[in-house]
């Protein structure tokens, strides 16, 4: 500890000084805060913050996309012949896939009219770029570069190709920040693909590793699961639309009362999402704000 | 006055650049820069100064990555620079170990108080296991100590 230096003892005036700053610094934090409470949507700091910072975090997300981008072409190169060969008999396969499931498409449509049933999902979507992501230690949130210019509004759900990613908490003019399911304030009335089994996910961290999961609750103890059984949206909340892909079931804790606890792997990986799905327009035709 | 808005202008960039990182790692498990910024900015330029630096890292955080009611990371860092501003006008922190135990500490009881006080406003923020936060406390502490060494260094060849 011989860094440790005695520095010259501060005047007893000046310190009282200091504290009389504390003290009424702690009163304005607190006046800040409890107003936030009573304050519905977002709040004049947060719109100004975020209005003056996000045109700069996506010029720093470009830039670092960009530089990503250029390394990995370069790196890319060096196996572009094998992983070209590979890529082409992959293509082959899949056009052999899309084929038949254009089929089942159709197919889907012939009964879909001969049962009189609407399409499930009416939503339209717009594409954004994810501009930081996890970036605060406490909250699962993820920024995007689309906001209420582009028809963004409060509440709207943010898809990836894999799955549900969360849904929109805070909007401003060209950003939106959104809640990733993962989150453990989040929530989403969820059910089995096979099973129908209803229950609510919501997000914990594992204790294993800590990467993050959800927990599917209010499982009846009788229920009939499956592990790497899918686990899709029901829409009971009003929040998500019926049958987006959340995740598949992990492990199943045996219960020791009621119900049982299903921890359910996300499909969407927020870690690696880059560009996301928001959609833009509600159920009913128009953008309207959920609360 | 032109050392004030240099640090300032260095606790913006290290949120940008939290934000920025947090592209390609969940940097925000491991790392908190705006905190070992503001740690600096405490310590070197006193308690009023601190408190500032300290209640805007915070706010300015919890504005840009956090959701729900925001200063809460505000209110705990304002009082953690105004401890550490006093701590640093007091002694002169130089050697290697002093500031990595300081800088650990001041991880932890900024990770813990917030994880204790932000469920009273609603909150349920990410709960670090003991090994997770020494993990994350180390990773700030030896950043902290690289960062340091570079603003010292930016100190000397300006004085």
């Amino acid at each position: 500890m011989d860094g440790l230096i005695t520095r010259s003892r501060p005047e007893p005036t000046s310190l009282r000084r200091s504290w009389m700053w504390l003290l009424a610094s702690l009163v304005l934090h607190l006046v800040a805060i409890s107003r936030q409470v009573d304050v519905d949507g977002i709040s004049l700091f947060e719109r100004t913050v975020v209005s003056v910072f996000s045109p700069v975090q996506h010029v720093l997300a470009s830039i670092a996309s960009g530089v990503s981008g250029a390394w990995g072409s370069f790196v890319d190169l060096r196996s572009v012949g094998e992983e070209n060969l590979d890529l082409k008999a992959r293509l082959r396969d899949a056009e052999l896939r899309l084929l038949a499931q254009r089929a089942a498409v159709e197919e889907n449509a012939r009964l879909r009219v001969i049962l009189d049933l609407k399409p499930r999902l009416p939503m339209t979507t717009l594409l954004a770029d994810v501009v930081a992501r996890n970036a605060s230690p406490w909250f699962k949130t993820i920024s995007i570069d689309k906001g209420s210019a582009q028809g963004v509004f409060y509440g709207a759900t943010v898809l990836s190709p894999s799955g549900v990613l969360g849904r929109v908490i805070s909007v401003s003019t060209n950003s939106a920040s959104v809640q990733l399911l993962v989150d453990r304030d989040s929530g989403a009335a969820v059910l089995t693909e096979r099973g129908r089994v209803d229950g609510v996910v919501s997000g914990v961290q594992d204790d294993g590793d800590g990467s993050p999961l959800l927990l599917m609750k209010y499982v009846p103890s009788l229920a009939f699961l499956g592990i790497g059984e899918f686990v899709v949206t029901s829409g009971l909340d009003q929040l998500f639309e019926k049958g987006l892909v959340v995740g598949t079931v992990l492990r199943i804790d045996e219960p020791a009362g009621l119900f049982k606890d299903v921890w359910v792997r996300p499909s969407a990986s927020p870690a690696f999402a880059e560009q996301v799905f928001v959609s833009t327009v509600s159920k009913g035709g128009d953008p309207v704000p959920l609360r | 006055m032109k050392e004030n808005l240099i640090a300032l202008c260095l606790l913006l960039l290290s949120l940008l650049l939290q934000g920025g990182l947090s592209l390609f790692l969940p940097i925000s498990a491991y790392l908190d820069l705006p905190l070992v910024v503001a740690t600096w900015f405490a310590l070197s330029r006193g308690e009023i100064l601190g408190m500032v630096g300290g209640s805007l890292s915070g706010w300015l955080s919890e504005a840009l990555f956090g959701r729900g009611i925001k200063g809460v990371s505000g209110l705990i860092r304002l009082v953690l620079g105004f401890a550490l501003g006093l701590l640093g006008s007091r002694f002169l922190i130089n050697g290697a170990l002093p500031r990595f135990s300081l800088l650990l500490t001041v991880t932890v009881i900024d990770t813990r108080v917030f994880e204790w006080i932000a469920p009273s406003f609603g909150l349920s923020p990410v709960q670090y296991s003991p090994t997770a936060m020494t993990v994350r406390g180390s990773i700030n502490a030896t950043v902290g100590l690289v960062l340091f060494a570079l603003f010292e260094r930016h100190r000397a060849r300006t004085a």
